[in-house]
């Protein structure tokens, strides 16, 4: 029993998360608010989404820089068409199928010749920020039908990452792609020798994560109505924070897509638990530090506690 | 697998090509023709696409050369290298709104000495040897403006929430301190503190400002500093079903306030046409060149009444509400 509790790695959020919303729900009315709320869930919808996918990444030993960047390219192109006439889940699919060569490009890039990929991710950070910025002209897309924005409203973004966190946590169990993405991430010669086509489960893995970005591209557009070359600028740290504070083993192998949900609820509640006790902007920076510092010497115990066995 | 990857290199490269063919590609007109050039802070945003409008306009206008430059990051040092370039080619005038108002003052000298004449706008370098400064009345200004046009929305009373974008943005602070002065005039009004910084990001305006609502319920008016925020908190309040109860005042553009402001979400903005300015800059300029200096006082066709004094050349900014938004097509 002890030992299970110890393994779990994503113990230490949980008990954070848990911890944090009993406290805010019991001593703070303007959490429990129906519009406070709904705001942090819509938050943590779209971080979670993203951080889903950059678990999948992560899990295989990469990283995946350029999540926000594919995030405002897919949703720029849905606006656009949207504002071109297009009816909206059509320009959503094809946000979607956006984001998902978006990804394909990052698999392709990293698997072919090997390249690192923290470097190519942050190549294509600046060339989908920079692509959407050209042909954009740094226009808005603002003129969005109230079915469409519907989607960023109310409770959307929460259930969307509820199903995917879901389907993703029961996936990378039950089927074969999920053992084989942790297993290329475990010992990836080891994997290349049990017959595994590690390139292939890469390119799927960073595919998925454009695909998520792209889809918490098409909620953060609606609920702000508006979709705009610089939304979500600056989001992929948050998002590797949140993967992090969930217990994802940065060098991959280890962690879980539930680990990284609740991260990213984490880190979207202590923020709007700041705001609301009136904490100056400027200081959130500390505590969210903190928390990464701490999620970092939490992993430490666990690790050296595992090689004492 | 390997030809997909050659074909997607290959577009890349391609489209890589354009765009670099595309950008060396503006024409050079004789030698002859009068050259004056604008160098604004940073490349990309929708505000310096606006500006270049006004600077092409100016173009046809005048029928002189209008170039305009901008590097691809907002820093001086880049600045200082196109203001450089210019002065190998001679350029008659140069334009500047630059990144950082005492880094930028060495290379104003130089150029000034190399004989072409050197002003600022949109933002200033006061202890350079620019020759005017053109702006659309001045930050602090606007800042007053915003919050008079909301006090009296309001009635001069209740809680007013400011909010603004990064904490070290000058010209934002500056904003700031014109709302702070304004609201100083108003017993009945309430600043609430601390104020929101959402560093430009629409998502962080919206629920920040979702839960600024929350924290303090009875906010009764937000005034805006930067421009993703008015559209954000107008979204905020929409979705809050708060239209018309919540006074809302900021700084814009109209293309991304313009469904607010019909709604009401959004009770109005202060602001200037950049197009106009840029235009406006280069007709002043162009006068210059030809020993014509600015008047105060003067009344100018499709700009307004502008003031010139110490140097600083203003022309009148403009309230956009629900009744008028449509006139202005940025």
């Amino acid at each position: 029993m002890r030992r299970a509790l110890r393994d779990a790695r994503e113990l230490p959020a949980v008990v954070l998360l848990v911890a944090a919303a009993l406290w805010l729900l019991l001593s703070k009315p303007s959490f429990r608010s129906p519009g406070n709320l709904a705001v942090v869930g819509q938050d943590a919808g779209m971080l979670g989404l993203m951080a889903c996918g950059e678990t999948l990444v992560i899990l295989t030993g990469g990283i995946d820089l350029s999540v926000a960047s594919a995030l405002a390219m897919s949703a720029c192109l849905c606006g656009a068409l949207i504002m071109a006439g297009t009816p909206w889940p059509a320009a959503a699919i094809a946000a979607i199928g956006l984001g998902l060569l978006a990804g394909w490009v990052n698999g392709a890039l990293v698997t072919w010749r090997r390249l690192p990929p923290i470097l190519v991710t942050l190549a294509t950070l600046l060339l989908f920020r920079g692509i959407t910025n050209i042909l954009t002209g740094a226009a808005p897309y603002n003129l969005l039908p109230e079915a469409y924005k519907a989607i960023g409203r109310g409770g959307w973004p929460m259930l969307a990452l509820v199903v995917v966190a879901s389907v993703l946590s029961i996936g990378i169990g039950r089927s074969r792609f999920g053992r084989h993405l942790v297993a290329s991430g475990g010992n990836e010669s080891a994997a290349r020798l049990s017959g595994i086509g590690v390139p292939s489960v890469l390119r799927r893995a960073y595919a998925l994560s454009g695909m998520l970005a792209a889809s918490a591209g098409l909620l953060m557009a609606a609920a702000n109505g508006n979709a705009q070359w610089t939304l979500a600028d600056g989001w992929e740290l948050d998002v590797i924070a949140a993967v992090v504070i969930g217990g994802v083993r940065l060098t991959g192998g280890q962690g879980s897509v539930f680990g990284a949900t609740v991260g990213a609820l984490i880190i979207v509640i202590l923020r709007n638990a700041l705001f609301l006790s009136g904490v100056p902007t400027e200081q959130y920076g500390l505590v969210t530090g903190g928390v990464i510092v701490a999620a970092a010497l939490s992993e430490r115990w666990r690790s050296t506690a595992a090689d004492r066995r | 697998m390997i030809h997909y990857f050659r074909l997607i290199a290959l577009s890349i490269a391609v489209m890589t090509m354009t765009l670099l063919i595309a950008s060396c590609a503006q024409e050079q007109p004789g030698d002859k023709t009068r050259r004056i050039a604008f160098v604004f802070k940073v490349d990309g945003l929708l505000y310096s696409e606006v500006c270049k409008q006004g600077a092409e306009q100016a173009a046809k206008d005048l029928g002189i050369r209008v170039d305009y430059l901008a590097p691809d990051k907002a820093e001086v040092g880049k600045q200082i290298a196109i203001i450089e370039q210019l002065i190998a080619e001679k350029a008659d005038a140069i334009i500047v709104s630059p990144n950082d108002a005492d880094a930028i003052v060495p290379v104003i000298a130089k150029a000034m000495d190399a004989g072409i004449k050197v002003f600022t706008w949109d933002s200033d370098a006061p202890k350079s040897q620019r020759i005017f400064y053109v702006a659309a009345a001045d930050d602090v200004q606007i800042g007053v403006d915003i919050a008079d046009a909301l006090a009296k929305q309001i009635n001069g009373k209740g809680k007013v929430q400011i909010v603004s974008g990064g904490r070290g943005a000058a010209n934002l602070n500056l904003h700031v301190t014109g709302m702070e002065k304004a609201f100083a005039k108003y017993r009945g009004i309430t600043l609430v503190k601390p104020y929101i910084y959402n560093d430009d990001d629409n998502q962080k305006a919206r629920s920040m400002a979702v839960a600024a609502l929350q924290k303090d319920p009875d906010i009764v008016g937000f005034a805006c500093a930067n421009s993703p925020s008015a559209p954000a908190v107008g979204e905020a309040i929409t979705s809050l079903k708060k239209i018309g109860k919540i006074g809302v005042w900021g700084l814009a553009l109209p293309s991304e306030t313009r469904s607010y402001l019909k709604s009401g979400a959004v009770s109005g903005l202060m602001l200037w046409d950049p197009a106009k300015l840029t235009a406006f800059t280069a007709r002043a300029v162009n006068d210059y060149l030809d020993g014509k200096q600015p008047t105060d006082g003067a009344e100018v066709e499709g700009v307004g009444k502008i003031t010139y004094k110490n140097g600083v050349l203003l022309i009148p900014g403009a309230t956009i509400t629900k009744n008028n938004v449509d006139q202005f097509d940025f």
